[in-house]
């Protein structure tokens, strides 16, 4: 399980790169983390984290197309495999156990 | 829109810091936010945020990239290792080597600036190249010549004229604000052939109106303060009567820079000048007053059209006249190379002494280096152990050399930092002292920078050469079976070094004296008058000198302390000018207006109260009315116009000479007299240059001088400034010692020979330095043979001599070579004297006498040392 494990920032990453497909490259994860999560993330961090993803083989990558703004270098799109998606699952169920094993507290703290 | 680009140096970082297969994704996002980023909120910030970025990308080096180890990587680190252990294991030789670098590069970068500060004049004009100014025996011309020039040939593009006024014109704008002012007085297309800009006015049109002024930014605020000055009336004293004509301001101009060779406030137009038609200077060649300057077409050669001159002469003025010249001067050479000019209207530098500091620089240089490679080499029986270890292990003779260029590398850059911080502490002094402002040289950064590092290179390269070389030629089996490779044969590199520098050292120790004899010969030279003791007033203007004169003679005469009251419009020190002058006896002149003489305005008893002495006749006097128009000639004069104008002015007494002049009338006589008395030739400017035969005119002055008392000076000086009020005198209260004055017009020349003494003097320190820590070598390198010598009985004295005698050797050769070398330098340098001294032998044997005593000083310390030692404990040392 150890090799599984998923940090905080990789599983929103991950996130991020399963929700925005087909168009999940590193700057619009960077902006989607920044609206949906307000967290703000410099771009070398995302970029070790989808480094760090693929090598586990959760994300795979393929370059695309080229903007003028990006100075003829191509994107590189990031797509979320079966495997990723399961650990992503996995730490979802995982989670969903502790929160109804919290259930009969909930009305006490709402 | 095309996309904002991010900056490059930080891109070829990013580069290098991740891996090639990253960088296309990587560095194409960073662009993407940079587009976003700058167009939300600018450029910098957009920048910034970059380059924060790239540096964290750095945490993907490591992980991402390939590491190697490399192995000349570790290499230069233990090279440089063993230079710092070295450095720190001799550290008596470190510090010869580095301080004598260290002050030897700060001379050169002095004077480096120096020249940088000199060869920057005029360089700033637009079409500078092509600008030249035409000049000959004087730094002016006729009226005629730039626009007949211009007229008459295509190849000269434009023209401008000037005239300066340099006789303090009062310029006021209201009565509280008065300020004398040097005049320019220039063509309408001034602003338009030079690049001197405007901050407020039409270049071309500024100077149209004749009665417009264009004034500096600075003088504008002085006169108006916060006032808009465009269209503001001044008040300025007419040159031509005296009147105070308005003027209205139609421009302002930038300051100008120091390195201009014009330097002006106040501009007028020449028109002015077509005024007063006395004047009548369209038409008149021989007459030389404008300063005149043209701009060729480019690439025309200035040598054609200076033949043209004759040719124009002859065609407009006298069909007859022959050898009538020109030159062109390069306006961006014109501040070093017109020095020797007769008469000019600008200061100028000297370019020979930029050549004097320049070889003093690379002397300097080179003393410095020798010394390091005396001592690398002289080391190299220490190191060569370790060159042949590093042999045996594989070193290659390239590292090797790299191994010791590095080092002399480390060496110079400590000297440099050094040298730093040596000019940080003596410029400011130098440049009270010089008053002129070095750090003007570093205006210009990157000149300065790639001056420093080109400095830098070259010293690494002579100190690090030999060394290199030599040490990195050894055969690892003779070092390691022990024999020295130092003494065999090579040391004739270090002696033929120690002989050159030597050499050098007794030069400039020569040097040194024959120029430190040649100041004070011109200290104590007789001048013909007394300057001590006499205050120099000027009263503003001649008319009203005039009017109070006998009042302000008699104020004056009465207190007491005061010897004699003085008037005069020129005095010691000042520019005489050239006007025509027609000696009695000869008619037949080439020049209607008689021949050029440099004409001196006295006060009547101005020359005895200075203590010029009469040979005949005498002086000018009140008493005798018609004095007013008659003439005294100093004893050059005489002897010039028993030369010119035959026997008869053997006896000059009641001779009449016309004077000429363009100031009124139209080149007619302008007062006849006769000659009252011969006197003395003094000194009436600096002493580099001849006395000149002078005609001396009693003529209205503008300037009062008073002889004092020596120790009542403060007293008078506070009666006469109580008086100087009730006089209503044009001027405010002012005053000069003439003395003062009279140096100021060779302080320049002092100056220069003071630093040469000072850099002769840096020069010698420099190369003893080196000689002692040879010196120091030799005897350790010797300590055994002198230890078996003691044992066996030889005396402390024979060791002493022993040992000093190959040095004295050395510099015994250098004195047979540095005395021709000198003796040739020294006449060339004292040929530019007017009055100068005999070079005598005795300065030779002098310079010589100290060289060898300083070599016998520095080397005999350690010959001592070595020789007083007690033979047992270097004996016992292994």
């Amino acid at each position: 399980m150890k090799g599984e494990h998923l940090g905080e920032l990789e599983e929103l990453v991950l996130l991020i790169t399963g929700s925005l497909y087909p168009e999940a490259y590193a700057p619009a994860i960077r902006k989607e983390l920044a609206d949906k999560m307000g967290r703000k993330v410099v771009l070398s961090s995302i970029h070790t984290v989808l480094n760090r993803l693929e090598k586990k083989e959760y994300v795979k990558s393929a370059f695309g197309e080229s903007t003028p703004e990006r100075g003829g270098k191509r994107k590189r799109f990031f797509e979320i495999t079966p495997q990723g998606f399961r650990a992503l699952e996995a730490l979802k169920a995982r989670r969903d156990a502790l929160w109804r094993n919290m259930q009969h507290l909930i009305p006490k703290l709402s | 829109m095309p996309p904002y680009r991010p900056p490059k140096i930080a891109s070829q970082i990013l580069s290098h810091l991740i891996s090639k297969e990253l960088f296309e994704e990587i560095s194409g996002d960073l662009s993407e936010e940079f587009h976003e980023h700058a167009l939300k909120r600018g450029r910098l910030f957009a920048s910034i945020l970059y380059c924060l970025e790239v540096i964290r990308y750095a945490r993907m080096y490591r992980a991402e990239r390939n590491y190697q180890s490399s192995n000349s990587l570790a290499m230069l680190q233990n090279y440089i290792k063993v230079a710092f252990r070295n450095l720190l294991k001799y550290k008596s030789y470190s510090l010869i080597n580095i301080s004598g670098l260290g002050v030897g590069l700060a001379c050169v970068f002095m004077i480096f600036l120096f020249i940088k500060v000199e060869t920057s004049y005029d360089k700033f004009h637009a079409d500078g190249h092509d600008m030249y100014r035409l000049q000959h025996v004087y730094g002016y011309i006729n009226a005629q010549a730039a626009p007949t020039y211009a007229r008459d040939y295509a190849e000269v593009a434009s023209f401008t004229r000037i005239n300066f006024w340099k006789t303090d014109r009062r310029v006021s704008l209201s009565t509280d604000k008065i300020y004398y002012e040097d005049l320019l007085v220039a063509d309408s297309n001034f602003f338009n052939f030079f690049t001197f800009p405007l901050v407020q006015g039409n270049k071309a049109m500024c100077l149209k109106d004749k009665n417009s002024v264009a004034i500096s930014k600075s003088y504008a605020e002085k006169f108006f303060e916060n006032e808009d000055p465009m269209g503001q009336i001044l008040r300025i004293d007419n040159v031509i009567n005296g009147d105070e004509i308005p003027f209205k301001v139609t421009a302002v101009f930038e300051d100008i820079p120091f390195n201009s060779h014009l330097q002006f406030d106040v501009v007028l137009p020449f028109a002015l000048l077509y005024d007063d038609r006395s004047l009548n200077i369209m038409n008149l060649w021989p007459n030389d007053w404008i300063g005149s300057y043209v701009k060729l077409q480019p690439g025309t050669d200035p040598q054609l059209m200076e033949d043209k001159y004759q040719e124009m002469w002859n065609k407009y003025y006298d069909a007859e006249a022959d050898s009538i010249t020109i030159d062109f001067m390069p306006v961006e050479d014109l501040y070093l190379k017109s020095y020797d000019l007769r008469s000019d209207y600008t200061s100028h530098g000297n370019i020979n002494q930029v050549r004097i500091f320049s070889a003093i620089a690379v002397i300097i240089l080179l003393i410095a280096c020798i010394n390091f490679m005396n001592l690398a080499t002289a080391r190299a029986s220490k190191r060569s152990k370790e060159v042949g270890i590093r042999k045996v292990m594989g070193a290659f003779r390239k590292q090797l050399i790299i191994q010791f260029f590095a080092e002399s590398a480390i060496m110079t850059f400590m000297a440099i930092v050094l040298a730093l911080l040596i000019l940080t502490v003596a410029i400011p002094p130098i440049n009270r002292m010089a008053e002129i402002d070095l750090l003007l040289g570093l205006n210009d950064l990157s000149t300065v920078f790639t001056g420093l590092l080109s400095l830098a290179f070259i010293t690494i390269l002579i100190t690090g050469s030999y060394p290199a070389l030599f040490l990195s030629s050894f055969q690892p089996i003779s070092i390691l079976a022990g024999d020295n490779p130092v003494r065999g044969g090579k040391g004739w590199i270090r002696k033929s070094l120690v002989i050159f520098q030597f050499t050098i050292s007794i030069v400039l120790i020569t040097g040194a004296i024959v120029v430190y004899k040649q100041m004070l010969f011109v200290k104590k030279k007789d001048l013909g008058f007394e300057p001590e003791n006499t205050l120099v007033m000027n009263y503003g203007s001649i008319e009203s000198l005039g009017q109070k004169w006998s009042i302000v003679k008699d104020q004056v005469q009465s207190i007491h302390g005061v010897h004699a009251v003085m008037a005069s419009r020129q005095i010691p020190g000042d520019n005489a000018y050239y006007w025509g002058y027609k000696f009695e006896g000869f008619s037949n002149y080439e020049d209607p207006y008689g021949d050029a003489w440099l004409g001196y305005y006295v006060g009547l008893n101005t020359l005895d109260a200075l203590g010029v002495e009469m040979v005949l006749g005498r002086a000018f006097s009140e008493a005798i009315p018609t004095d007013s128009s008659a003439f005294i000639l100093n004893e050059s004069a005489w002897k010039k116009a028993i030369n010119d104008y035959g026997e008869t002015w053997e006896d000059p007494i009641g001779k009449t000479i016309e004077y000429y002049t363009t100031h009124s009338g139209e080149w007619a006589v302008d007062k006849r007299g006769v000659v009252i008395g011969v006197v003395k030739d003094f000194h009436h400017h600096s002493l580099e240059r001849p006395i000149d035969p002078l005609v001396i005119h009693n003529a209205p002055s503008s300037r009062l001088m008073v002889k004092v008392q020596a120790d009542k000076t403060n007293e008078v000086l506070a009666s006469i400034e109580d008086l100087w009020h009730t006089w209503n005198a044009p001027s405010d209260f002012n005053y000069q010692f003439l003395d003062e004055y009279f140096e100021g017009a060779y302080k320049d020349e002092e100056q220069f020979n003071q630093f040469i003494i000072i850099f002769c003097l840096l020069a010698i320190a420099i190369a003893c330095l080196g000689l002692y820590g040879l010196s120091s070598f030799v005897a350790e390198q010797r300590i055994k043979e002198i230890a078996v010598r003691k044992v066996l009985g030889a005396h402390e004295r024979a060791i002493v001599g022993m040992l000093s005698k190959d040095f004295l050797k050395l510099v015994g050769i250098a004195t047979l070579i540095g005395i021709p070398i000198a003796y040739y330098f020294m006449r060339e340098w004292l040929s530019n004297f007017a009055f100068r001294i005999d070079l005598s032998w005795y300065f030779f044997v002098l310079g010589s006498l100290i060289a060898s005593t300083i070599a016998i000083i520095t080397v005999s310390y350690h010959s001592i040392k070595a020789a007083i030692s007690n033979p047992v404990n270097s004996l016992r040392s292994v």
